[in-house]
């Protein structure tokens, strides 16, 4: 318990150091009127735009001004639409979450087991298959795959939808779903599979594998029980890093697939230099990351007892 | 006399390395009776690990045992295929490791490590299987066994954890056990306990014990009968009171000299000279010969495993 | 004296660098991949003599050829084997330009980075202390962030254009390299040969340079070749998304998003050689980088 609260308040002190960094980025570094300003406005409706943010007072003013609005929930409002933008963001969240998640399971449902096969057998061929299909799984850059894909299964056969979603959960939904999911999880399901090769190998090894086998236990509960728990910490830790990763990532397979979530919104805002979502999405995102670090570092204790005992003793 | 528990014959395990042959264990034979403690030394290369694993069939490649037969209870089990030595494996022969760190799994609970090597062999529920750890726990000296169980290997002191993996070899009363160097990771005091114990358990239970070491002082206490090993063969086997007070073997007796409590303070420790050879490529001949002070030229030949004195000795001029 | 005096011949020793070479090539899918990096390397640095057209020449192209099918006749009178795109442009020469593009711009980067990064990391490795600590912090920090958002987030505060990129993707990949050599550099300090230097009161520089520096050189090879192929694969992506490099300098990210409308309608060549040119430059990078790791790790000695 003790554990969890220490990590809870060092995750606080990196938000606020992440709004520090994003404030700096945005107000000090860039031009924050010209960031924050849209293009045509008239030179008295600016003045009065900096007047209201208080650009002109001095900077550790700003911050905190910015700090109290971002609380509240206020980033600006979107120059295009003309909504708060952390309205917008928010509105497209979900979209992205399904996809990152589905993509998410495919890494872990295909990439531990294709892993583990490849590290118990590493001279066989179909480990060497399976080896040079990761190379090849985290060389292709993504959004070529996404239009191979799109090629391949919506022109030319036919079977799947090439752009937009379906309903959640939903046979239609998840026809929409397939491709663009399968493309966002190649890259971390290559990264997977050889990481639990690499786990497997070196945990195949160690003694207490053939100690279990001493015992008389079947090959299966060595493998799924032995084996799969002591490789599962590095990979959890790996994987839950990564859902951060693949939700960032999501921009790329957003656009390619049409599929409406926040990335594609940022992206398009940053064409349109539609500063206040292009900010908004920055603060969303990093307090995601902030919040599944978290997650990922309590789920890490629990799999794995050393860590617990280690931090209470600290 | 009862039949034996257990009958090595000339059993050779080589590891077949890139480097060349390792001949492991070079036609071994001996065999242990019920409730009899035999005690296998040799230094560290000797093959008397290797002798053990093979045994229960878990020589990993490149190794591979090559020859011989190992008789348990009537049945040859090189003959086995691997589902039907699995059934023996930690059922009817258990083998204790030398490390119990690294041989109990350190992510997983005592009782789920204890449960799955009873249910392994015996269809029965999870509580039944617990209630028979915790008792076996007991049994090995374990204070308040039920938090025990719930606890992870790495909460334990060495010589705790080395009384429960003694314990898992416990679980499903075996006729034999092999134990691999089970004292060698801890200290003297714990040690002396930990061989009590064993010899008391072998008495009772009539459980055959075969007993690996390099330590010669382990031996001495515990051990009914003991097989010295150098470079992959037995150079001489016999009662151990026989063995240690008149060795045969020149390497017997310079192993004995060697043990620090047997020299007199302040003189050189006496050792044997030179170094044990590397099993790649051994040349003909007696394998001790470069480090005997008794070779002759006899000894380019290879000496077999002769009955002398009531004993065996793998040697043309043993002392007497 | 003088015929006595005449020494032995030596063996030749075989230098670290013969040996590394060696072991390379005893294995075929690398020396493949070797020989296909070469290739491609080629390719772009003679990009201009070897394409029949250059593609942004406007004088050269002509609509009339636009989204012809691979092995067309161009007007130009040449064959357009991998067709032409939507412009008019032979799909050939604009692949051979991009990749030089793409090349470039990833090993730039690539090595502007390294520079940077070993400086800092070396630095923090020597120095130690509390500059040590805040630089690990940092790249810690920036670490944790996957280079995709890292990128996105200085595109968005910088702006567009090629410098920019330039510096965005600098600043995406000096981190590892800081974190790789400063690991390497903190387990050699430790090294008595590092001692030495200091008893002989040689200036820091030259200890860091001269000394520290070559033995840290191994990880820092693997590390690079796997983030150049990285990093030329995050330029593609933002090019391709509209937010790398400008029109004027088209990488293989941006003719593969130019083919992109027509994807639907069955033009696939438009997307699909440059992608298969740019899948080529990365894979054939991860797979180098991939055996000199698996030579230059010394736990992996089996």
């Amino acid at each position: 318990m003790v554990f969890v609260i220490r990590r809870i308040i060092q995750s606080l002190v990196v938000v606020l150091v992440m709004s520090l960094v994003v404030f700096v980025g945005v107000h000090v570094v860039g031009d924050p009127v010209h960031i924050l300003i849209s293009d045509d406005m008239t030179q008295e409706e600016i003045d009065r735009f900096i007047q209201r943010l208080g650009l002109d007072r001095p900077v550790h003013e700003q911050y905190f001004h910015f700090l109290a609005n971002a609380v509240r929930g206020d980033l600006g409002n979107s120059f295009v639409h003309g909504e708060p933008a952390l309205k917008l963001i928010l509105h497209r969240m979900p979209a992205t979450l399904e996809l990152a998640f589905a993509a998410f399971l495919l890494a872990i449902v295909f990439g531990i087991p294709l892993g583990m096969y490849a590290g118990l057998k590493p001279e066989s061929p179909a480990s060497r298959a399976i080896m040079a299909g990761s190379i090849l799984g985290f060389s292709l850059p993504t959004f070529w795959v996404g239009l191979m894909l799109i090629m391949v299964f919506a022109v030319m056969l036919g079977w799947l939808p090439s752009t937009g979603r379906g309903d959640f959960l939903t046979w239609e939904g998840l026809r929409h779903l397939a491709l663009p999911a399968f493309n966002l999880a190649l890259f971390k399901m290559a990264l997977v599979t050889r990481l639990a090769r690499a786990g497997t190998r070196e945990a195949a090894l160690q003694d207490y594998v053939k100690f279990a086998r001493a015992k008389g236990l079947s090959p299966s509960r060595v493998v799924l029980v032995h084996v799969l728990k002591n490789i599962l910490v590095p990979v959890v830790t790996v994987l839950g890093l990564e859902l951060g990763g693949l939700i960032a990532f999501s921009v790329v397979t957003e656009t390619v697939f049409a599929w409406p979530g926040m990335g594609k919104l940022l992206i398009d805002s940053i064409q349109r230099l539609d500063r206040p979502v292009v900010v908004a999405y920055l603060v969303i995102t990093v307090l995601m990351f902030i919040v599944i670090n978290l997650i990922v570092d309590i789920v890490y204790s629990m799999l794995d007892p050393r860590v617990r005992l280690k931090e209470a003793r600290a | 006399m009862s039949a034996n528990t257990l009958e090595v014959q000339d059993l050779k395990t080589h590891f077949f390395t890139r480097a060349g042959v390792v001949r492991a264990v070079d036609g071994v034979s001996f065999e242990v009776r019920p409730g009899e403690v035999l005690g296998l030394v040799g230094e560290s290369g000797c093959g008397k690990t290797v002798t053990g694993f093979s045994i229960l069939g878990l020589v990993d490649p490149p190794g591979r045992i090559v020859g011989g037969r190992i008789v348990f209870d009537g049945t040859d089990l090189l003959q086995l295929d691997e589902h039907a030595l699995r059934q023996i494996r930690g059922a009817r022969i258990a083998m204790v490791f030398q490390d119990p760190m690294m041989t109990l799994n350190p992510v997983l609970r005592i009782d789920t490590q204890m449960v799955e090597a009873v249910r392994a062999h015996q269809r029965m529920d999870f509580n039944a299987a617990r209630q028979i750890a915790r008792e076996v726990l007991e049994r090995v000296g374990i204070p308040s066994p039920e938090s025990r169980l719930r606890s992870y290997p790495h909460q334990f002191s060495g010589g705790m954890r080395q009384r429960v993996a003694i314990a898992i070899a416990l679980l499903n009363r075996p006729k034999l056990i092999i134990a691999d160097e089970p004292t060698t990771a801890l200290d003297v005091t714990i040690q002396a306990q930990i061989l009590y114990e064993a010899q008391k358990l072998c008495r009772e239970s009539g459980t055959a014990l075969i007993w690996i070491t390099h330590d010669l002082s382990v031996v001495a206490g515990l051990a009914d009968r003991i097989c010295v090993m150098y470079a992959g063969r037995i150079v001489e086997q016999g009662s151990v009171d026989e063995v240690l007070d008149a060795p045969l073997h020149p390497y017997t007796h310079g192993l004995i000299g060697s043990v620090p409590s047997r020299n007199r303070r302040g003189a050189p420790l006496a050792q044997i000279p030179g170094m044990t050879p590397a099993l790649i490529n051994l040349p003909p001949g007696c394998a001790f010969r470069t480090r005997c002070s008794r070779a002759q030229p006899r000894c380019s030949e290879q000496p077999e495993l002769k009955p002398h004195n009531g004993r065996l000795v793998r040697c043309f001029y043993p002392l007497s | 004296m003088s015929a006595a005096a005449q020494t032995l011949p030596l063996a030749k020793a075989e230098t670290p660098f013969r040996r590394l070479a060696r072991e390379f090539f005893s294995n075929g899918v690398a020396t493949a991949a070797f020989a296909v990096l070469l290739t491609i390397i080629f390719l772009a640095l003679f990009a201009p003599l070897l394409a029949p057209q250059n593609p942004y020449d406007l004088a050269k192209v002509t609509v009339l050829d636009a989204r012809l099918a691979p092995g067309a006749h161009g007007s130009a009178g040449f064959v357009m084997w991998l067709g032409a795109d939507g412009a008019g442009r032979d799909m050939w020469s604009a692949m051979l330009y991009g990749l030089r593009i793409s090349l470039g711009v990833g090993v730039a980067s690539g090595a502007i980075a390294l520079a940077i990064g070993t400086a800092i990391g070396l630095a923090a490795a020597y120095r130690g202390g509390w500059f040590d600590a805040l630089i690990m912090r940092l790249v810690d920090l920036q670490l944790s962030f996957p280079a995709i958002l890292v990128a996105l987030i200085l595109v968005a505060i910088l702006g567009r254009g090629a410098d920019k990129v330039m510096i965005a993707l600098i600043l995406v990949q000096w981190a590892y390299y800081a974190r790789t050599v400063r690991g390497s550099a903190l387990v050699e300090r430790r090294k008595e040969y590092i001692e030495a230097a200091h008893c002989l009161a040689l200036p820091a520089p030259r200890i860091v340079f001269r000394h520290l520096l070559p033995n840290v050189v191994a990880p820092m090879i693997v590390v690079g070749t796997l983030q150049t192929a990285h990093a030329i694969s995050l330029e593609a992506t933002l090019s391709f998304l509209g937010v790398g490099l400008p029109l004027t300098e088209p990488s293989l990210g941006l003719l593969i998003a130019n083919g992109f409308e027509y994807m639907l309608s069955g033009k696939y060549w438009i997307s699909f050689y440059p992608g298969l040119a740019l899948l080529a430059t990365i894979m054939s990078i991860n797979l180098v980088g991939d055996r000199l790791r698996d030579i230059l790790n010394p736990r992996l000695e089996r």
